[in-house]
């Protein structure tokens, strides 16, 4: 009994426990011994066990009223010396407040689970051909799925189906339409909102169409009404019967790039007639539900054996073909999540850097305290209390900076779910939440001891009577100024670590973006995609009559130089490819070259400012079976003889019938499709020849966005059920395509920006105190003939030191760091030398520069004020 | 500042600070004297903890309300810390005890006790 209660005693603080401690046992065990005569056993027993508890509980009030006693002084100790604590509190807002924001960002984007039920199970089943990646077939789906069997409870597939006209409720609007197999929303395990979802039974030939609308265009289009299950929407002039709304919170997920828009869902037979339904009708995401016990392992271990099955068995289509399963999990957040990882060890990093930052002015404070507390040492303060005390002053000084921290992360989490980053899947979705508050409160902790524990135990270990002796002079600097330098050092470390790695990708940013466009993007406008649908609009004739109409109003506008149509446009990401054959070359089946593919008007090249380089770009109506290809393609597949007449046979063709045969008739330069990839041999045909619907207007207009609306209008004036199109400047989808490198280059160097500031504050603040303390030797040093330049250089060479010792050990932590960055440079090593080289150059520059001021400052000291202290 | 608005400003006591001022009350005790002293007032019901006994005893010694007097040896030759009540603790007492005793006349005169002559 009495042991329990001189462990619990030992708990208490050490100062009520020397006070108090002695009495406590005795009266605990004189009180013991009087229960046991009067209560027995078990009276003595319940009484321990009560007093026990009671001193526990006293023991955690005491450390509480010591914590708030300190607590308070703290804040008067701090409202002392407002500009220190603003300095200390500051530094500490910026690095926590965006360490804050960054895991807001990582836990909602990557950590938090996909919203789909027991999202662990599910699985994305990726194609690959010739290496890159690809789509299913509904017949290789089929196959696959058949055979993996019990493996998997459930699976689906499903494409997006581009420009779905919703008309009839309101003004026509352009939908991201989803056809699916059925079963989409159970693979996922996902509930209607009201309704159901579509069945087999729905798919089954010959049943009505049927569609699911989201939640958002159920509110807008369909006014939140109920009864609009059962009701019928027109899609592209087509009647589908609404079924379902899906739940607020779906969202479609994108296999391989994060979530997919999505406002309607139709469904799909799993196996039919008709050109999606052929083996070759590579358009399909695939995903699939493992059932319990079945790893991915075993999975791909089967999908193996399927693959090569299909290749032998359809060589025609499939002799290329691969497919291997991921966690869904990784497939739609995996892109965001290396990017992320990345700006997560930069935040760290400035989170080290800042915290090295504030112990060094701690320290500094401390050591101008010292009389302080060696008073408290001498009038019977426990080291172990000014410790305490200090520690909770920096906490002090944490939690302020954790207060402003958040509401810093609140603003900047603001603007990134604003900004609706597309390539951060639920960047909307982001938001400072409890979890975001608890890791600030774990940094605020950690911010405490990082920046506390040395300058604490430093103060408070000094000896008494030497600090009293020398207290108002510069004496004893030995171990606070080598933690001092140890500080100032790793913090050039990590600044240089983080400088470098934003210079790797400013120098990967200027690079991808100065790639040649091989076209003029300023004044280009963009008009659509333009989705005329219905009856009118099914023939080739009919829908090109259409475009010609449109091409004719839209030349008209004021300030319009040049139109064309076309499908594929530079950076808009609707890319088509075709396989081919050329004339003189036998192929194997199944290995038939490919090439990207796009119908464009006649003044499409013209529009665009590209160039010619060999033949003629196509006359207006041309409908003969022509093409245009680029250099890439005339690189790859021609070599040096002049591609002019030469025929090929791209695959695609409109209608049924074989494929027309196709002369070359020009060659033009390659034209980026986007910064990301590499130019891929493209033929162009003529929009007369094989109208693309929803295809997009291209206009070289004068007057910039004022004419626009004009645009917009003399589209929508021919035919009022067409929506009215969006019309964006080419630069914008320039930035767009690069709006990921973008947000990399501004959040690294934002924080590269701030280490570096706070370096150049340590390495003042460092030299400064130096100077301070040498001041009486440097005195003598004056007095005994040395000149300035001598005693500039002597601090010089000490900060230096302090410097290259720092640069070396960032060196080492760079070459570790920047493989982080390996996926998102272009063009640039991650041990660029130039950028190692000129990175480094300029830290030892700033190094100088803070150092110098303080160097001059030694100069200036007159002897006889330095030794009159002597 | 008068006196009494300081008295009033520290009532009501705590439960445990008012049963060792009312101890001390009765004459100068030992830390265990007060536990037995506390359990005679309640008739046996509370039993002080020595932790809680003297986080309180510290508090009233830091506020001046009781002092530390060197008490006689004890049966085994050591000396024991004795406590007696100030002038200013027995104040305070006081105030606490006219408090409470206002407080038990209302429940007399709702009938929630018999109305008894209190002496």
């Amino acid at each position: 009994m009495i042991a329990l209660f001189r462990a619990v005693l030992a708990l208490c603080p050490p100062g009520f426990r020397r006070e108090y401690g002695a009495s406590m046992c005795d009266d605990f065990t004189l009180a013991l011994a009087d229960e046991r005569t009067v209560h027995g056993f078990f009276g003595a027993l319940t009484y321990a066990l009560g007093a026990t508890w009671d001193l526990f509980t006293t023991a955690l009030r005491e450390y509480a009223a010591m914590f708030f006693r300190d607590f308070s002084y703290a804040l008067r100790a701090l409202r002392k010396t407002p500009s220190f604590t603003a300095v200390v509190v500051a530094t500490l807002a910026l690095a926590i407040g965006a360490n804050a924001a960054v895991f807001s960002i990582l836990n909602a984007v990557v950590l938090a689970p996909l919203p789909y039920a027991d999202p662990g199970r599910l699985i994305a089943m990726d194609p690959f051909t010739k290496g890159h990646p690809f789509s299913f077939s509904l017949p290789d789906f089929a196959d696959i799925t058949a055979s993996l069997g019990d493996s998997i409870s459930n699976s689906a597939a499903y494409t997006s189906v581009e420009a779905q006209t919703l008309t009839g409720r309101g003004e026509p609007r352009i939908l991201n339409a989803i056809a699916s197999t059925p079963g989409l929303f159970e693979t996922l395990g996902v509930s209607p909102e009201i309704g159901r979802f579509a069945t087999a039974d729905d798919a089954k030939p010959g049943s009505p169409k049927t569609v699911v609308l989201s939640d958002a265009l159920w509110r807008g289009a369909f006014e939140a009404n109920p009864h609009a299950i059962g009701s019928l929407a027109r899609l592209n002039g087509d009647a589908y019967r609404v079924i379902g709304v899906a739940p607020p919170d779906f969202r479609q997920p994108n296999v391989g790039r994060g979530f997919a828009p999505a406002d309607v869902w139709t469904v799909l037979p799993r196996t039919g007639l008709g050109t999606q339904y052929s083996r070759g009708y590579h358009t399909f995401d695939a995903i699939a539900r493992l059932s319990p016990g079945v790893t991915l392992g075993a999975v791909n271990v089967s999908i193996e054996r399927i693959v090569t099955e299909l290749q032998r068995r359809n060589p025609a289509e499939d002799a290329t073909f691969t497919a291997s399963a991921t966690s869904l999990t990784d497939s739609i957040v995996g892109n965001a999540r290396t990017l992320l990882l990345a700006l997560f060890a930069a935040v760290s990093a400035v989170l080290l850097v800042a915290c090295a930052n504030v112990a060094n002015l701690l320290l500094s404070r401390a050591s101008s305290r010292e009389r302080e507390f060696s008073v408290r040492i001498a009038i019977g303060a426990s080291r172990g209390r000014i410790v305490a005390q200090l520690l909770v002053e920096t906490f002090v000084l944490a939690l302020g900076g954790g207060a402003i921290g958040i509401a810093l992360a609140y603003g900047i989490v603001a603007a990134f779910a604003a900004s609706r980053l597309s390539f951060i899947p639920r960047a909307d979705h982001v938001s400072v939440d409890g979890s975001s508050i608890l890791y600030t409160f774990a940094i605020v902790g950690f911010c405490t001891l990082a920046a506390g524990l040395a300058p604490a135990f430093g103060s408070a270990r000094r000896d008494v009577a030497t600090a009293l002796r020398s207290a108002g002079r510069g004496g004893d600097a030995s171990s606070g100024a080598r933690a001092r330098n140890i500080l100032v050092a790793s913090e050039i470390a990590m600044t240089l670590a983080l400088v470098i790695g934003a210079g790797l990708v400013v120098r990967s940013f200027v690079a991808l973006t100065a790639q040649p466009l091989g076209f003029v993007a300023s004044n280009v406008r963009i008009v659509g995609p333009i989705n005329a649908a219905g009856k009118r609009y099914e023939s080739d004739a009919g829908l090109y009559a259409y475009m010609k109409l449109v091409e004719r109003t839209v030349a008209a506008v004021p300030g319009v130089r040049s139109v064309a149509w076309a499908y594929s446009l530079p950076f808009n990401h609707r890319n088509i490819s075709t396989d081919f054959t050329m004339d003189g070359h036998t192929y194997a089946s199944g290995h038939e070259p490919d090439a990207s593919i796009t119908a464009i008007g006649a003044s499409f090249f013209d529009a665009l400012g590209a160039t010619m380089r060999e033949g003629r770009a196509f006359s207006s109506n041309e409908r003969a079976p022509v093409a245009i290809v680029n250099e890439s393609f005339a690189r790859a597949f021609i070599g040096d003889r002049s591609p002019i007449g030469v025929h090929i046979t791209p695959s695609m063709s409109s209608g049924t019938g074989n494929p027309p045969r196709r002369t070359i008739v020009g060659v033009v330069n390659d034209i980026k499709v986007s910064f990301n990839l590499p130019s891929r041999p493209t033929i162009y045909v003529p929009m007369a020849d094989l109208p693309f619907p929803a295809s997009s207007l291209i206009v070289r207009s004068s007057a910039g966005a004022a004419s626009d609306s004009a645009i917009a209008n003399a589209v929508t004036a021919i035919d009022p059920l067409v929506p009215r199109p969006q019309v964006v400047a080419m630069t914008s989808l320039l930035a767009a395509d690069v709006a990921k490198q973008r947000l990399t280059v501004a959040a690294l160097c934002g924080l590269a920006f701030v280490a570096l500031a706070l370096s150049i504050a340590g390495v003042f603040a460092v030299v400064s105190y130096g100077v301070t303390q040498r001041t009486h030797e440097f005195g003598i040093r004056m007095a005994l003939g040395a000149d300035a330049r001598q005693i500039v250089r002597t601090v010089l060479v000490g900060a230096m030191r302090l410097a290259f010792a720092g640069i070396v050990l960032g060196l080492f932590v760079a070459g570790a760091g920047t493989r982080l960055l390996t996926d998102e440079l272009y063009d640039t090593q991650p041990l660029d030398p130039l950028t190692f080289g000129s990175v480094t150059a300029l830290v030892v520059i700033a190094a100088l520069v803070a150092a110098l001021v303080p160097a001059r400052r030694a100069t200036q000291v007159d002897p006889i004020v330095a030794l009159r202290y002597e | 500042m008068s006196a009494t608005s300081d008295l009033r400003s520290s009532l009501p006591l705590g439960a445990a600070t008012f049963y060792i001022l009312l101890a001390l009350a009765g004459g100068d005790r030992h830390g265990y004297g007060v536990i037995k002293e506390v359990e005679a007032q309640t008739a046996g019901t509370i039993k002080l903890g020595p932790g809680t006994l003297y986080r309180v005893i510290k508090q009233l010694l830091a506020d001046g309300w009781i002092a530390e007097i060197e008490g006689d040896a004890g049966g085994d030759g050591e000396r024991r810390r004795y406590y007696r009540l100030t002038q200013r603790g027995r104040s305070i007492a006081r105030a606490e005890a006219e408090r409470l005793d206002d407080l038990v006349a209302v429940a007399r005169q709702r009938h929630l006790l018999p109305a008894l002559a209190h002496g």
